[in-house]
């Protein structure tokens, strides 16, 4: 009820409203103070709106005002904040390096899923001075002195299945 | 074939006394030893070993006092491993390649098992752990946990009429498998051809790797100052190593189940260092002055760090 006299009273500042609703809307804005008041807000609006005298709304001290309020503020000395620009950058920068290095390892994936021949399954190999080769082969001759188990699990079959060994140099 | 009688007499008159009085685990260890080495029996045999699955037909004979294994494996690559006593050769059907390994040791390929279990409760906790089907056939569950952590836990499947082993697992420290040896059929006292499907020697590349008489391991040039509890030397030969044709020192040792080789020889260029593995084979390298030492084995790779540093030159 209050929305549709709301709507009348902007309707009539925009004089849109017909004469006889008109009428009847004024004799109850003149008995009622809270629709007078939204009558006058309605209208300072429209003014501002329409950009009509709306400097002369605004008190002429008003920025004075503003002025004396900023000088009473207190000064902090807090740390400066770092520019922002470089961060940005960095991270740009890292998320480039992320991206080509997530390329590089889905593409080396995908080539080794792709691959008709046998990959071996290496379960740690790190990094070692000693070359992987001599290492295998005294190994396997370690292991045939040792057992028959070479011949049964066929470790002399060649370098995939010696590339299971896992080798590395003690610290 | 009187003998054959006399042990599946022996082994069934067992099984009718276990009616009146239980087998102890120790018990079942011993009549499998026996049925390993005399009774003649054939299967198929399934290895997973080293994250590799081999699956081979498996014939054993025992005549005239002399034990033969033979492994055939069924899918590429074609190879044939034959053991008679100690004398093991592997024949490459592909390449046409036979390699003769003279091995001072005569190990089963199945399994290692203690000659007697005198000290075996001092090493290992040797419990029954239930009944299951293995091939179809009963089998009894024996579990060999070790004292301590030098060495793999075991469960052996032990077939319930004859005493042969259908299944055998290995275990790690952290108790995940490391080797499986599974029966998938089994025939006892057949018809087991060790010649059937025999290749014509002369088509064939034949290599010969011959090790030396055994020697006291007193005369070796380095002495063991750690030893695990339970081992025990079971030869010590300075062998020729195929690939490198060099002298190498070959000390044995043994608890039973695992055997662990000590290597000593001349250090080649900056020489080895640290530890190696494949499987449930753990080795460990050091030099010491001008030598390579190099531990290896079928133990923890705890026991081979032990017994490589306590290495010692004489």
């Amino acid at each position: 009820m209050q929305e549709q006299t709301n709507e009348k009273i902007s309707l009539f500042i925009d004089d849109e409203l017909d004469s006889q609703k008109a009428l009847l809307l004024l004799k109850k804005i003149k008995q009622d103070e809270a629709l007078q008041g939204v009558l006058q807000r309605y209208q300072l609006m429209s003014l501002v709106l329409k950009n009509e005298e709306s400097s002369l709304l605004v008190d002429r001290g008003f920025a004075e005002k503003i002025q004396q309020q900023i000088s009473r503020e207190p000064s902090y000395l807090l740390p400066r904040k770092k520019p922002e620009i470089n961060w940005q950058k960095t991270g740009f920068a890292i998320a480039a390096s992320i991206v080509l290095a997530v390329v590089w390892l889905v593409n080396k994936i995908d080539n080794r899923a792709n691959s008709s021949y046998p990959q071996p399954e290496i379960a740690f190999i790190a990094p070692q001075p000693i070359q992987a080769g001599v290492m295998n082969a005294r190994f396997n001759d370690y292991l045939q002195a040792h057992e028959n188990e070479v011949y049964i699990n066929n470790i002399e079959r060649g370098p995939a299945v010696n590339a299971r060994l896992v080798g590395y140099q003690q610290e | 074939m009187l003998l054959r009688f006399l042990v599946v007499s022996l082994l069934s008159f067992s099984v009718a006394a276990a009616d009146e009085k239980p087998i102890t685990p120790q018990q079942w260890l011993e009549k499998m030893n026996v049925a390993m080495k005399l009774l003649n029996y054939q299967g198929t045999v399934i290895f997973m070993k080293n994250g590799q699955l081999d699956t081979m037909k498996y014939r054993h004979s025992f005549a005239d006092g002399v034990e033969q294994e033979r492994l055939s494996s069924l899918n590429t690559p074609l190879r044939e491993v034959t053991r008679k006593s100690n004398e093991v050769s592997c024949l490459f059907k592909e390449t046409k390649q036979k390699v003769i390994n003279h091995h001072p040791l005569d190990s089963s390929f199945i399994l290692n098992l203690p000659s007697n279990n005198e000290n075996l409760d001092k090493l290992y906790s040797v419990t029954l752990l239930g009944n299951e089907s293995v091939a179809m056939l009963p089998t009894q569950i024996i579990d060999i946990h070790p004292r301590d952590q030098y060495r793999y836990a075991r469960k052996i499947w032990i077939e319930s009429q004859y005493y042969l082993p259908l299944k055998v697992e290995v275990y790690n420290v952290d108790g995940s498998i490391l080797e499986q040896v599974l029966f998938t059929d089994l025939q006892v006292d057949g018809n087991t051809d060790l010649n059937a499907g025999a290749i014509d020697e002369k088509s064939l590349h034949v290599t010969h790797i011959h090790t030396t008489q055994a020697e006291p391991f007193e005369q070796a040039p380095f002495l063991l100052k750690n030893w695990p509890q339970g081992f025990n030397t079971v030869f010590f030969i300075r062998n020729s190593l195929q690939q490198s044709q060099k002298a190498v020192d070959h000390l044995l040792i043994s608890d039973g189940f695992s055997s662990v080789s000590v290597y000593l020889e001349p250090k080649q260029d900056q020489g080895l260092q640290g530890p190696n593995s494949l499987g449930s084979v753990n080795s460990f390298s050091r030099v010491i002055d001008k030598f390579q030492i190099t531990v290896l084995g079928e133990v923890p790779a705890k026991t081979v760090e032990f017994i490589a540093s306590g290495v010692a030159l004489r």
